[in-house]
C-alpha cells in the first residue's frame, strides 16, 4: 500500500513528454509592461523516447511573458520535464497582419536513475516564425513555420569509467493556433506537425489548448 | 539589457560586416557531429529595403583519434543568400536562401600509412536570422540555418557581432 503511490507517480512522470511540441502564442507581442500568465495541455507524439510505443503522451505546461519594449516581449515557459525561454519580436505589422520570431533556448536535466545511466540531459535552439490574421476583435488566427534543433545525451558510468553519448534531434514542421480574446482571457487552440529529418523518426504532431490571463496594458503618460 | 534596447529602438536599420561564433551538426552515415565554428558574415542591402544578401564563410577544424589512428577532418562552407528582410525597429529579420559549396578535407594518419582526401560539396542553404544594434556602430547577429551536403543536412546556429556600416 505504501509503495502505490509513489509508483503511480513515477509512472506519470515517466509517461509524460521529454519535450514540448506545442505552440502556445501568437505574432502579436505584449505592450510594455503587459504580463501574461497561463498554462496548457496537449497530447504530443515525437517529442518522448515514450513514443516508440506509438501512444500520444501527455504534456503540461506553465508560462508567463511580460513585455519589455514596443514590438518585444519575453517568456517563461515551464514543462514535463524541462524549461527555457524565448525573446518575440515583432518585426511586421500591416493591417490586420502580424510577423514575429520568437527564438528560444530551452533544456531539460534528469539526475542518475539506475543502471548505468549516470543522468540525462537536453538543450533546444527554437526558431519560430509566425504570421498572425486577426478576425475580429475576439478571434485571430496563427500559422507558421516551426523548428527545433534539440540535442540530446545520455551520461553513462559503466565499469568504472565515465561517457557520454548524445544524438541531434530535429523537428522541422509548422504549427496553426486559433486565438479567442475576452477581455483578460485568452485562449488558444493549435495543431503542430513536425518532420524529423536528421535520424528520420517519423511525423511528430502536437494538439493542444492553452490558458492565459492578460493584465491590462500601461496607459500612456 | 533595457539601455540596450533602447538604443536599439532609437537607432536605424544598417547593412553589418562581423564574425561569429557558430555550432554546426554535420551530417554523417552514422550521426551529426557538433562542432564549434567560425564564421564572417556580411548582411547587406539597402537599409530601407525589404531585401537583403548575405554573404558567409564558416570553417570548422576536428581531430580525434586513438593511440593508433588519428582523424583530421576541416570543413570549409561559403555561401551567398538573398531573401527578405523586415524589422519595426532597427532590429531587422532576415529570410534568405541560397547556394552553398562546402569543401571537406579528411586525413587519417597512423603509423604504418597515411591518407587524405577533399570533396567539394555544392548544396542550398536557407537561413532565418536577426540582425541589430548595440553600442554605437557595433552590431549583434543570430542565425539558424540548414544545408544540403550530398544526401544530408547540415544544422548550424550562431551569434556574432560586427560592425554596422
Amino acid at each position: 500500500m505504501t509503495l502505490r503511490l509513489p509508483l503511480v507517480a513515477a509512472g506519470l512522470l515517466l509517461g509524460t513528454a521529454c519535450s514540448t511540441l506545442a505552440t502556445m502564442e501568437g505574432a502579436r507581442t505584449l505592450e510594455p509592461g503587459q504580463a501574461q500568465v497561463g498554462g496548457g495541455l496537449s497530447l504530443q507524439h515525437g517529442a518522448s523516447p515514450l513514443s516508440y510505443s506509438g501512444v500520444p503522451i501527455p504534456q503540461v505546461e506553465i508560462a508567463g511573458r511580460v513585455g519589455v519594449a514596443p514590438d518585444v516581449d519575453v517568456g517563461l515557459r515551464a514543462y514535463l520535464l524541462g524549461m527555457g525561454f524565448d525573446t518575440r519580436y515583432r518585426f511586421w505589422q500591416g493591417g490586420r497582419w502580424h510577423l514575429a520570431v520568437a527564438p528560444g533556448l530551452f533544456g531539460a536535466w534528469v539526475p542518475a536513475l539506475t543502471g548505468t545511466v549516470a543522468g540525462q540531459g537536453s538543450v533546444e535552439l527554437r526558431t519560430p516564425v509566425t504570421a498572425e490574421v486577426v478576425l475580429s476583435d475576439a478571434w485571430s488566427v496563427s500559422f507558421g513555420p516551426r523548428l527545433v534543433l534539440r540535442d540530446q545525451w545520455n551520461s553513462l558510468a559503466v565499469a568504472g569509467g565515465r561517457g557520454a553519448v548524445s544524438r541531434l534531434d530535429v523537428f522541422a514542421g509548422g504549427s496553426a493556433r486559433v486565438e479567442l480574446r475576452a477581455r483578460r482571457l485568452v485562449v488558444g487552440l493549435s495543431g503542430d506537425a513536425f518532420a524529423q529529418p536528421a535520424r528520420h523518426g517519423g511525423l511528430g504532431w502536437s494538439a493542444g489548448v492553452d490558458l492565459g490571463f492578460r493584465s491590462a496594458p500601461r496607459s500612456p503618460d | 539589457m533595457l539601455i540596450l534596447v533602447a538604443a536599439a529602438l532609437a537607432a536605424e536599420p544598417a547593412p553589418m560586416v562581423g564574425v561569429g561564433l557558430d555550432v554546426v551538426a554535420w551530417h554523417t552515415s552514422a550521426r551529426h557531429d557538433l562542432h564549434p565554428a567560425l564564421t564572417a558574415f556580411a548582411h547587406l542591402g539597402p537599409s530601407t529595403a525589404p531585401w537583403s544578401v548575405a554573404l558567409e564563410a564558416t570553417t570548422a577544424r576536428r581531430i580525434d583519434g586513438d593511440a593508433f589512428v588519428r582523424y583530421r577532418t576541416v570543413h570549409l562552407r561559403a555561401d551567398a543568400l538573398a531573401g527578405v528582410a523586415l524589422g519595426t525597429h532597427a532590429t531587422r529579420f532576415h529570410a534568405s536562401l541560397g547556394p552553398a559549396l562546402t569543401v571537406r578535407a579528411v586525413a587519417v594518419a597512423s603509423d604504418a600509412a597515411s591518407t587524405a582526401a577533399t570533396r567539394l560539396e555544392p548544396g542550398v542553404r536557407g537561413r532565418v536570422a536577426l540582425d541589430g544594434p548595440l553600442v554605437g556602430r557595433l552590431g549583434w547577429a543570430w542565425h539558424v540555418g540548414a544545408t544540403t551536403r550530398g544526401p544530408g543536412l547540415d544544422w548550424d546556429a550562431g551569434l556574432g557581432f560586427g560592425v554596422r556600416l
